[in-house]
């Protein structure tokens, strides 16, 4: 039973756009496209339909339709690919929209989706119960409601009654209830209103509303009069909830979506600012508002952007990131500082937005007394270095080398940001072991030699190496290392390198290739690859 | 620190007292205790002479080190670049955690990228290097600067073009001097060649290291190490190799090839082989 009969009995709104995609489309393309619409997904390897506008419903398209059927029937049916991103966001800002009338908004999770995503169609569900006098009455809110969507270019039916289930069933399946666009239904009255709508309306599985058709029962009202424990026993328990929650005889929850307020502050200026150490000052003042409002829900951040608006209209904007969540203020300010003389402050700012962009979790604890867990401060030192270099000279400046499982030694490391583990020592990263030595330094692409060998398979008695001939007194090798064969240079397979560490008469230690073999009759070149210590 | 007086003086042992000059020299001299709870200390070589003429306490933390190679400007041969390195190794071995700072010269492919794995088989660890390439030299310098002045780090290395002598150089090593004295952390400059007239006593000491030819089936790294100057040091050549496993400079053997030159001419040889020097074939 509901726990607001005793009080009052809740009042639902049920509201259904089943052209939110092309809907969408339409407002992104800023164009009144009078021919059907569709967007398309794919779904096993083929072009599927999703999303339909009201001329592709009315030619009999249905979503999930193939392309190349839906285009037989109708051929000048326009097809954009979905877009689950602009989608999902899209209906983030419709259920924002939404709470102008009650706080209470959730996303009917009964719409059709594509794996990937993608949204058909779109039903939200209000709980206006108390709500709907402050915009005159329900009819009032209903008209309010649907005039707004259809400005935004948005086509719904909507409905408000009792349960969620009656709303539900009414908003969708009801169409000559619904002329006006919305429909009402007096308090108590949703069993004489449902009786004549098809079982689907119940939300149930196609399978059970399959199974009711061939048993003769495809209305609802047929099912008031039956003995339930049958039913039930044949059709599964989900009828008799579906049957209880359309008329309101068993309670339906409605949990509202999350409201992600977003970490911004906000100063705005009596009189414009331009000096540095004014919007230090200012920036002080919006970092303490900031910080205040992360440390409450034990959040950091990573990503904070100011934007500095002119009074000529202009926004100016400075960023930074750092590579760990923080919220001291003080350290935020040091890094935000000098982008401050960059600002084109032109005749002034007179307003400042702050924004944490991203923000990660981050204990309520200080640092200094955590000491389990945080990272030394010697570390968090290092790490405040990191950003400051990484936030003036940009992001990949400061980097650290991974391992990389080839044997080839210009593939063997790979530049990683300083945040990413890289273990050396760790034998399931670690680069494989090797017969010869490696250089310190190491040229790439490597550099071409002029050489003078005894033998062909002998290493080099003399090179030549930017203009420097130098006499080679001993040498290691071969090393020899075979291509990566599943990889191509230039769309030909890589050729063999055997490779020589050499050591001229002062000391100096190079590592030669040859590349090629010769008894395969392959033309020798030689390279320097890089020098020892 | 109040003098004792004779009295309480007789107390105590020398040890002791000694310790306490020494604190109070180095406080004189403005450089961090001798070593800290991080771990940090100043840096001995393992070489018994080099370490003898650097005194008890090795390569001061809390200073600017300068170490010039052959032909660093064009990567003739690695001996500053794995000297560098290896000192890096040596104080990885020492401190557990620990962090360094390397700015490496521009990234182009003229002078060739430090590679992880001859980094590792010298015995550094590569995970705990961070690199910074490229960018103007404005920024290279401020880099190593903010670098220096960390605490925690353990050591910042910088890749510098040929010193010149102007009062900009000056100001810029009296700069670097000052921000390593407030991170306590060892800093060095790695630069092409020696010149003449470099920046006087504006670093704590200068090494130059070359190549040195290696004997029979040795290919441990073996340099010709000279200490030009140190602030209170006598000057010195040895020839070193580097043990990787160890992480410590040792004696080399003398060498037994005609060929090599007597360490005392190495200046001369160096002025010969400036990068745009005609090649030369060695005798």
């Amino acid at each position: 039973m509901s726990p607001l009969e005793a009080g009052g009995r809740r009042r639902i709104l049920s509201l259904w756009l089943p052209s939110f995609a092309t809907d969408c489309l339409t407002w992104r393309r800023r164009g009144g496209a009078t021919e059907p619409l569709a967007t398309t997904v794919e779904m096993h390897g083929r072009p599927v339909l999703l999303g339909l506008s009201q001329g592709a419903r009315d030619a009999g398209l249905s979503p999930l339709m193939a392309v190349s059927d839906a285009r037989a029937r109708l051929p000048e049916l326009r097809l954009y690919p979905s877009d689950p991103l602009a989608e999902t966001a899209a209906r983030d800002h419709l259920i924002a929209f939404c709470r102008r009338y009650t706080p209470w908004v959730a996303a009917d999770p009964a719409v059709l989706t594509a794996a990937e995503g993608g949204l058909a169609d779109v039903g939200l569900w209000l709980d206006i119960t108390g709500c709907a006098h402050l915009c005159g009455g329900e009819a009032q809110l209903l008209d309010d409601l649907l005039g707004r969507l259809a400005g935004l270019g948005l086509s719904g039916q909507a409905c408000i009654a009792d349960s969620a289930g009656a709303a539900w069933a009414v908003a969708r399946f009801a169409p000559h209830l619904l002329a006006a666009g919305g429909h009402v239904i007096d308090p108590g009255t949703q069993a004489g209103t449902l009786a004549s709508l098809p079982t689907a309306a119940l939300r149930l599985p196609a399978k059970t509303v399959e199974g009711l058709a061939l048993s003769g029962l495809r209305r609802i009202g047929q099912l008031y009069d039956l003995p339930r424990a049958p039913l039930v026993a044949r059709f599964g328990k989900t009828l008799g909830q579906r049957l209880d929650q359309a008329l309101g005889r068993a309670d339906e929850p409605i949990t509202p979506a999350q409201v992600v307020a977003p970490y911004r502050v906000r100063l705005t200026l009596p009189e414009p600012i331009a000096l540095v150490s004014d919007v230090t000052a200012a920036c002080q003042r919006l970092l303490a508002r900031l910080v205040e409002r992360l440390a409450a829900d034990h959040k950091g951040v990573r990503q904070l952007r100011l934007l500095c608006f002119g009074v000529d209209g202009a926004a100016r904007q400075a960023s930074i990131g750092v590579s760990r969540p923080r919220r001291d203020a003080a350290g935020l300010l040091a890094l935000l500082q000098p982008h401050f003389e960059t600002l084109d402050a032109g005749f002034g700012f007179d307003m400042l937005i702050l924004e944490a962009v991203a923000v990660d979790e981050l204990g309520a604890a200080p640092r200094p007394l955590d000491l389990a867990g945080a990272p030394p401060p010697a570390a968090a030192a290092v790490d405040d270095l990191v950003d400051r270099l990484t936030n003036r000279l940009g992001a990949g400046a400061v980097h650290r080398l991974a391992p990389v499982a080839s044997h080839l030694p210009e593939r063997a490391e790979e530049a990683v940001t300083p945040a990413t583990a890289a273990a050396w020592d760790d034998p399931a990263t670690a680069p494989p072991a090797t017969a010869g030595a490696r250089p310190l330094r190491l040229f790439d692409p490597p550099e071409g030699v002029e050489t003078t060998a005894l033998l062909p398979d002998h290493p080099p008695a003399r090179f030549r190496w930017r203009g420097v001939t130098y006499e080679v007194v001993r040498a290691l090798g071969p090393e020899r290392l075979a291509p990566e064969w599943w990889r191509t240079v230039d769309g030909k397979a890589a050729r063999t390198r055997d490779y020589f560490q050499v050591e001229d008469a002062d000391g100096r230690r190079f590592w030669l290739y040859r590349l090629g073999l010769a008894e395969r009759g392959e033309a020798p070149a030689w390279y320097l690859h890089g020098v020892f210590a | 620190m109040q003098n004792p007086s004779p009295s309480v003086q007789e107390k105590r042992d020398h040890a002791t007292v000694l310790a306490e000059l020494k604190q109070r020299v180095r406080r004189l001299e403005r450089r961090p205790p001798a070593a800290d709870a991080g771990g940090d200390a100043d840096l001995d070589l393992g070489h018994a002479a080099i370490d003898r003429c650097l005194g008890p306490h090795g390569l001061a933390r809390g200073r600017v080190h300068e170490i010039v190679g052959e032909g660093w400007a064009e990567v003739r041969d690695g001996a500053a670049f794995g000297f560098a390195a290896a000192l890096v190794a040596r104080l990885q071995k020492r401190a557990g955690t620990g962090r360094v700072l390397w700015i490496a010269r521009t990234a182009g492919r003229h002078g060739g990228r430090p590679h992880g794995p001859g980094l590792a088989a010298l015995g550094v660890d590569p995970s705990r290097l961070l690199w910074l390439a490229g960018g103007p030299r404005a920024d290279r310098l401020w880099a190593f600067e903010e670098a220096l002045r960390t605490p925690g780090l353990m050591a910042a290395i910088l890749e510098a073009p040929p010193a010149t002598a102007d009062r900009r150089a000056a100001t810029a090593a009296r700069r670097l001097q000052l921000a390593a004295e407030q991170g306590g952390g060892h800093g060095f400059i790695l630069r092409p060649e020696a010149s003449a007239h470099g920046l006087g006593g504006l670093v704590e000491s200068r090494w130059r290291v070359t190549a040195r030819p290696g004997q029979g089936t040795d290919w441990r790294p073996v340099w010709q190490v000279e200490l030009l100057r140190a602030r209170g040091h006598r000057h010195g050549v040895w020839p070193v190799l580097w043990d990787p496993l160890n992480a410590r400079l040792t004696a080399a053997p003398e060498t037994p090839r005609a060929d090599h030159r007597p360490a005392a001419r190495s200046a001369a040889r160096s002025a010969a082989a400036r990068p745009g020097a005609p090649g030369r074939v060695a005798a």
